[in-house]
C-alpha cells in the first residue's frame, strides 16, 4: 500500500505548506504594525511565534518592505546594528524602489551579495549604530516604512550584558525606547521582536528595574483553542492514510491536554509511524495510549528538569514543588491557589517572582487567562507520575 | 568458508552493494527519505539526529541515504550530498564543518574560493558566517539544495563549553532553506532536551535501538543465503535460544549482530555461550580502549559496579571499592557525566546506579570477573538459549516455552524420546550443569544413572526408539516384543508405542503394568503425562494404588517432580517437608522446579530460597526478578533489574500466568 505521511514538521519553524495559519494572531499582530508601534512578541518555546513571523513576513500583503531573521548569535551592538543596516538594505532592494539610497550604501559598507536576497557587508570599520540611524534618516526622505521580525531578541540583550556589561545592555535599551518615542523613527521602522524568555526577566536583571520596557507592546502566543486544536488536526491528516474519526480525535486532544502545535505534531507522527509498521490506516483509541506511552519513553529527560529546581533552588524546591505537582494532577491551577500554596510554604514574600522567574521563565508552565498549565504535556504526566499527590 | 563479512561491510562497497547489504534499519530509512521525497520548496526543512550507540548502524544508514540521492534522477537534480562520515573526525568546530563541506563541493565540480581566516582571526564568526554565505551562494547559482550527512553531530555541538556555535548553526539554519542536517549522535546530547539550550526540540531525533529477533533473522537469512550456507538459516529457525540469548545479553547492535553471524558462518556448531565468549573478546580493544581514558579510581569504581551486574547504591559498593561513600559518590558523577552510568532515582533517596552500556557490563563480567561472575554469566546465557529454544511459538503470545507442560508439545515429546536415561527428562534432571551442585548430589545421580542402566539395555532400546520415531510400527512393535528386556522395560516400550499413535486409553494400561513390575521411569511418564493433562484425580488414584517401595523409587529418582506433584494435589505437609529440604542455603535446585513452584503460587516459599541461596539468586537471576514482580510491592529492588533481561522476566510472567490459567482457571 503506498503510504502518505501526515503533513506534519516536528522542529524546525513551521513555513510553506507546513504552516497552519494562526490569522488570529496574524491580524493582531499587523495591526499593531498598522499603527507603528514596536512589538514585544512572547511566549514559551515551541509554541510557534517564528512560524507565524515567517508567514508575515513572506506574505506580507501591505507596502511595508518586511524581513525576518533569527539573530541569536549577535554578541554585540554592532552585532546587532549591523545586521539591521543589511537586513533594512535587503528589505528595500526586495521592494524595488529606491535605487540611489541602496547604491550609496553599497558602496560606503562594501556590500556583496551572495545568492538571492542575500548579501554580506564587508566593511568592518564603521560605527554600525550611527550608520542605522542614518539610515533611519534617509528613510524619512523616501517614506518608505520598513518592518523586521527579530527572533530571539532577549538573548541578544542578554548575551550583550554577559560580554560586555550592563553598560552596553543599557545603550539597546535606550535606543529601543527612543526608537519607540520618536515619532519620525516609528513611522518608517517597526520592529517585531520575539523572545521565549520574558524580556522584562532579563532587564531587571541587567537594569534592576523592569521599567525599560514596560510601554512596549507586547502581545502573547497561547496555545491552540480546541476548535483550533481540531481544524489543525484536520489540517495535518489531509490527504494521509490514516484515518480518524472525530471521537477519536477529541479522545487524542484530550489527552495531549494542552494544544501546543509542537506536541500535536509529535503525537500524529507517532500514531502514523504505528500504523504504517502495521499497515493499517484506522487510528484507534488504544493506538493513542500506545503512541503516548512511547512518546513519554522517548522524553525522558526529565530527571533533569526536577533536579535543576533542587539544585539550584533547594530552599524554595518544595513550594516550586508543590505547585507543580498540584498543576499537574489537576492539569490547571489559579493564581489563588499557588498563593495559597506558597503560604504553607512561608513564602509569602517571593512567592509570585519565583513563579516568574523560574517556573514560566524557565520552560515550566505557562499562563493563559490566568491559569497556568504545563507546557508540555510530557513534562506533566511525567512530574504527576514522579510526584503525586496523594 | 573463511569469509569475514565484517570486513567485507567496511571495504570499499559499491553503491549497488551497499543498497543490496542493507539490511536492517529499513523503516528509519524509508521514513526519512519519504519525507525527502514529499517536501516542497517553500516549505520547511525537517533536520534529523539518529542517536544509537557505537555499532547501532548510523553510519551505514547515512551512506545508504546518500547513495539513494545519487542512484534517483529527480533527487540528484535537486540535492547534492555532502557525508561527513566518522573518519572526517578533524570537525570540531562549526567553522571546520563548513570548510569540510566546501572541499567536498569543490570535489564535486563546485568552485568556491578558499578563504584565509588569517584575515579574520581572531573574529573567527565573521569566518565562520562568510565560508557559509559561500556555500549558499554556491548552491543557489547550482539551484540546488544541500543534504549534509554527519556522523558525530554531537562532538560539533558539544566541542565548545558554550553555545556560541550552537547559537549560529541554529540561527544559520533558520534563516536559510539551503540545508538539510541528517545526522548522528552516540549520545543524547542535553542539546536536544535542555529548554535553555539553542536545539531545545529543534531536531527530529530518532533512535536507533536494539534490533529486534526478526531482524536478527532477517540478517541471518540474507548472509546464509548471499553465502550459500542454506543449513545455516535452518540451523537459526532451529535454535532461536542461541540468537536471543546472544541478542539480548550484547545489546543486539547490528554490528555485534553481524559479527555473531559471521562467526555462525566460519565456526559453526557451538553453544549460546561459546558464541557469547567469542564476540566478547572481538570487543576487548573498544573498551580496553574506552577504559584508558578513565582515571585509577573511576575504573575501580566502574568495575566494581558491573561485577554487582544488578544496579547497586553507593553504601553497597562501600566495601567493595574501599573508599568512602562521598569519594564514589564524586566518582559515580564523574561516570554519569561521561554516559558511562546511569543514575536510577527510585521512590526513596537512595539512589541506584548501573553501567549505561549492557554489553560493557557483560564485557566486564566475562574477562575481568572473577571464575563466580564468569559463571553467574554462563548461567543467564545458557537460561537464556534454553528457554528460547523451548519455545515453539514466541513466548510473549503466551506459548509454552518448557514444553514439558504439555504432552502435545512436540519439541517437549521428541526431547524425551531422544533420551535413554531419565536425565533428559527435564523436570526429572537432577543433572544442574553447574558448578554448584554439591558433591554429594552429584554422587547421587551417578548411582543413579547406572541403575537406569542396568535396567534399560539400551542396546537394544535405541533401535526401539528409532522405529517409532520414523512411524515405523510393525517394526517398532516386533522389536519390542523379541528384544531382550526386562517385563518392566517390555510394557514400558509398549506404552510408548501406543503413546506415539495417540492411543492413548491402551499406553495408559501398559504404563501401569510397566509400574507394577516396578519400572519407575513409566511411574515418572506416566504421572507427568497427567499433570500436564491436569487430571488431579488420575494423579491421586495412582499413588494411592503404587507400592510404599515404588513410592520410595520415584522419590529417590525423581524427587523435584515427586514434590511438585505433592503441591499440586494439595497434600501439604508432605509438599511442605519435602519442599524444605530441596531449598537449602547450599543447593541450586532444577529451573523447572522454581517455574512449577510459581505456577502453583508459591511465590514467597520461592523469594525466602532466593534470600537464604544468593548463589541461586544470581544464578537464575530472571527468575528471581519474575519472582519479585509476581511478589508485588517490591519496587527499590526491582529498579535494580539490568534492563537485558526485562524481556525474559516479562516472557516467564506470562509464561507462568497462562500456565496458573490452565491449573486453575
Ligand atoms: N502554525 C503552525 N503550524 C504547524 N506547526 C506549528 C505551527 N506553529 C508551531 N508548530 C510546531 O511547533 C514547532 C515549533 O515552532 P516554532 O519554531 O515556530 O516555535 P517557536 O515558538 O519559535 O519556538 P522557539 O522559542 O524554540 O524558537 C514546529 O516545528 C511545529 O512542529
Ligand atoms: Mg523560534
Amino acid at each position: 500500500m503506498e503510504w502518505k505521511r501526515p503533513n506534519t514538521i516536528t522542529g524546525s519553524a513551521a513555513e510553506g505548506s507546513k504552516y497552519f495559519r494562526r490569522e488570529d494572531i496574524e491580524d493582531r499582530l499587523w495591526n499593531e504594525i498598522d499603527k507603528n508601534n514596536h512589538v514585544l512578541f512572547l511566549a514559551p518555546r515551541r509554541v510557534g511565534k517564528s512560524s507565524i513571523v515567517k508567514h508575515m513576513a513572506k506574505n506580507n500583503v501591505h507596502s511595508f518592505a518586511c524581513l525576518y531573521e533569527d539573530i541569536e548569535s549577535d554578541s554585540s551592538i554592532q552585532d546587532f546594528y549591523r545586521r539591521l543596516c543589511r537586513m533594512t538594505y535587503v528589505a528595500l532592494s526586495v521592494v524595488g524602489k529606491n535605487k540611489s539610497l541602496l547604491s550609496k550604501w553599497l558602496k560606503k559598507w562594501r556590500i556583496t551579495s551572495i545568492g538571492k536576497e542575500k548579501i554580506t557587508i564587508e566593511k568592518n570599520d564603521l560605527d554600525y549604530r550611527k550608520e542605522f540611524f542614518d539610515l533611519l534618516r534617509d528613510l524619512q526622505v523616501q517614506r518608505q516604512k520598513i518592518v523586521l521580525f527579530l527572533d530571539e531578541f532577549p538573548d541578544v540583550l542578554w548575551k550583550i550584558y554577559k560580554r560586555h556589561g550592563n553598560d552596553d545592555a543599557e545603550i539597546l535599551l535606550n535606543d529601543l525606547r527612543t526608537l519607540r518615542q520618536t515619532k519620525a523613527f516609528k513611522d518608517v521602522f517597526v520592529m517585531v521582536l520575539l523572545g521565549s524568555v520574558g524580556l522584562s526577566h532579563i532587564v531587571k536583571k541587567v537594569t534592576g528595574r523592569a521599567d525599560k520596557v514596560n510601554d512596549l507592546h507586547k502581545e502573547y502566543l497561547y496555545a491552540l483553542k480546541p476548535t483550533q486544536a481540531m481544524a489543525f488536526l484536520d489540517y495535518l491528516m489531509k490527504d494521509a492514510t490514516m484515518q480518524i474519526d472525530d471521537e477519536t480525535k477529541k479522545y487524542l486532544l484530550d489527552k495531549i491536554g494542552h494544544f501546543i502545535p509542537y506536541y500535536i505534531q509529535l503525537t500524529i507522527e507517532e500514531c502514523d509511524d504505528l500504523l504504517f509498521e502495521e499497515q493499517r490506516p484506522e487510528l484507534t483509541k488504544p493506538d493513542i495510549d500506545k503512541a503516548y506511552k512511547i512518546l513519554l519513553k522517548k522524553h525522558q529527560y526529565f530527571e533533569d528538569w526536577d533536579s535543576r529546581l533542587s539544585k539550584y533552588f533547594p530552599h524554595k524546591y518544595a513550594y516550586l514543588s508543590e505547585v507543580l505537582s498540584v498543576c499537574a494532577a489537576n492539569n490547571k491551577l489559579t493564581i489563588q491557589e499557588i498563593y495559597n500554596i506558597a503560604l504553607s510554604h512561608k513564602n509569602e514574600t517571593e512567592w509570585k517572582a519565583d513563579l516568574d522567574d523560574i517556573l514560566i521563565a524557565d520552560g515550566y508552565i505557562s499562563d493563559e487567562d490566568d491559569q497556568y498549565q504545563f507546557n508540555s504535556p510530557f513534562l506533566k504526566d511525567w512530574w504527576k507520575s514522579r510526584h503525586p499527590i496523594i | 568458508m573463511n569469509t569475514d563479512i565484517i570486513q567485507y561491510q567496511n571495504a570499499n562497497q559499491s553503491e549497488e552493494e551497499i543498497i543490496k547489504n542493507f539490511i536492517v534499519r529499513q523503516k528509519e530509512f524509508a521514513r526519512v527519505m519519504d519525507d525527502i521525497r514529499s517536501t516542497d520548496e517553500g516549505s520547511s526543512f525537517q533536520h534529523y539526529i539518529f542517536v544509537g550507540s557505537r555499532g547501532s548502524g548510523k553510519s551505514t544508514l547515512l551512506r545508504r541515504i546518500q547513495v539513494e540521492f545519487s542512484l534517483e534522477k529527480a533527487l540528484k537534480q535537486q540535492y547534492v550530498v555532502v557525508n561527513l562520515s566518522e573518519e572526517q573526525s578533524a570537525v570540531y568546530k562549526l567553522y571546520d564543518l563548513w570548510d569540510y563541506v566546501i572541499r567536498d563541493l569543490n570535489a564535486m565540480g563546485f568552485n568556491i574560493e578558499k578563504k584565509d581566516f588569517r584575515s579574520y582571526a581572531p573574529d573567527m564568526k565573521s569566518y565562520t558566517i562568510v565560508l557559509h554565505s559561500q556555500i549558499i551562494s554556491a548552491l543557489q547559482t547550482k539551484k540546488k539544495r544541500l543534504i549534509l550527512l554527519i556522523d558525530n553531530f554531537d562532538r560539533i555541538i558539544d566541542s565548545v563549553g558554550n553555545d556560541e556555535d550552537a547559537s549560529l548553526l541554529r540561527e544559520l539554519l533558520m534563516n536559510h532553506k539551503d540545508i538539510r542536517i541528517i545526522g548522528g549522535s552516540t549520545v543524547m546530547s542535553e542539546h536536544f532536551w535542555k529548554y535553555d539550550k539553542p536545539f531545545f526540540q529543534f531536531f527530529s531525533i530518532k533512535k536507533l535501538e536494539s534490533l529486534s529477533l526478526e531482524e536478527v533473522k532477517k540478517l541471518l537469512e540474507f548472509w546464509s543465503d548471499k553465502m550459500h550456507l542454506p543449513e545455516l538459516a535452518v540451523q537459526i529457525n532451529k535454535h532461536p535460544g542461541k540468537i536471543e540469548s546472544i541478542r539480548m545479553l550484547t545489546d543486539g547492535m547490528p554490528r555485534t549482530m553481524l559479527l555473531f553471524v559471521d562467526m555462525m558462518i566460519n565456526r559453526p556448531e557451538q553453544n549460546g555461550y561459546h558464541y557469547l565468549q567469542l564476540i566478547v573478546d572481538k570487543a576487548t580493544p573498544i573498551y580496553q580502549e574506552r577504559l584508558s581514558r578513565l582515571s585509577p579510581a573511576q575504573k575501580k569504581v566502574l568495575s566494581e559496579l558491573a561485577y554487582f551486574w544488578d544496579a547497586a547504591s553507593v553504601d553497597e559498593l562501600i566495601p567493595k571499592c574501599n573508599m568512602d561513600g562521598k569519594t564514589i559518590s564524586a566518582l559515580l558523577n564523574q561516570l554519569t557525566q561521561s554516559k558511562y552510568v546511569v543514575k536510577i532515582k527510585g521512590a526513596t533517596k537512595n539512589l541506584l546506579y548501573r553501567l549505561e552500556e549492557r554489553f560493557f557490563n557483560l564485557w566486564f563480567i566475562m574477562t575481568q570477573g572473577g571464575i563466580q561472575q564468569r559463571l553467574e554469566a554462563k548461567a543467564l546465557a545458557d537460561f537464556l538459549e534454553k528457554w528460547y529454544d523451548q519455545a515453539d511459538i514466541q513466548p510473549s503470545s503466551g506459548n509454552n516455552p518448557y514444553g514439558i507442560h504439555s504432552w502435545t508439545d512436540k519439541k517437549a515429546y521428541d526431547h524425551w524420546m531422544s533420551g535413554s536415561s531419565s536425565d533428559n527428562i527435564p523436570i526429572a534432571n537432577e543433572v544442574s550443569q553447574t558448578a554448584y551442585v554439591s558433591i554429594k548430589n552429584k554422587k547421587k545421580t551417578d548411582v543413579l544413572k547406572r541403575s537406569d542402566q542396568e535396567r534399560f539395555t539400551s542396546g537394544f532400546e535405541e533401535p526401539i526408539k528409532k522405529a517409532i520415531e520414523d512411524k515405523n510400527y510393525v517394526k517398532g512393535l516386533e522389536l519390542i516384543q523379541n528384544a531382550e528386556l526386562d517385563e518392566g522395560v517390555r510394557n514400558y516400550w509398549m506404552a510408548i508405542y501406543y503413546e506415539h499413535q495417540k492411543k492413548f486409553s491402551d499406553a495408559e494400561k501398559y504404563y501401569l503394568h510397566a509400574i507394577q513390575l516396578g519400572n519407575v521411569k513409566a511411574l515418572n511418564d506416566l504421572s507427568s503425562y497427567f499433570y500436564k493433562q491436569n487430571k488431579i484425580q488420575k494423579i491421586r488414584d495412582l499413588f494411592n494404588q503404587i507400592s510404599k517401595e515404588m513410592i520410595g523409587l520415584f522419590l529417590k529418582s525423581y524427587r523435584q517432580f515427586a514434590v511438585i506433584l505433592y503441591l499440586y494435589s494439595g497434600k501439604m505437609d508432605l509438599f511442605i517437608k519435602l519442599a524444605q529440604e530441596e531449598l537449602t542455603a547450599d543447593k541450586i535446585v532444577l529451573d523447572e522446579f522454581i517455574l512449577s513452584l510459581l505456577i502453583h503460587k508459591q511465590n514467597n516459599l520461592v523469594f525466602n530460597y532466593f534470600e537464604i541461596n544468593p548463589k541461586a539468586k544470581e544464578h537464575y537471576k530472571p527468575l528471581f526478578y519474575a519472582t519479585l514482580k509476581l511478589k508485588g510491592g517490591m519496587d527499590q529492588t526491582l529498579l535494580k533489574m539490568p534492563p537485558e533481561i526485562s524481556q525474559n522476566v516479562d516472557d516467564i510472567i506470562s509464561f507462568i500466568r497462562t500456565k496458573q490459567d490452565f491449573y486453575y482457571g
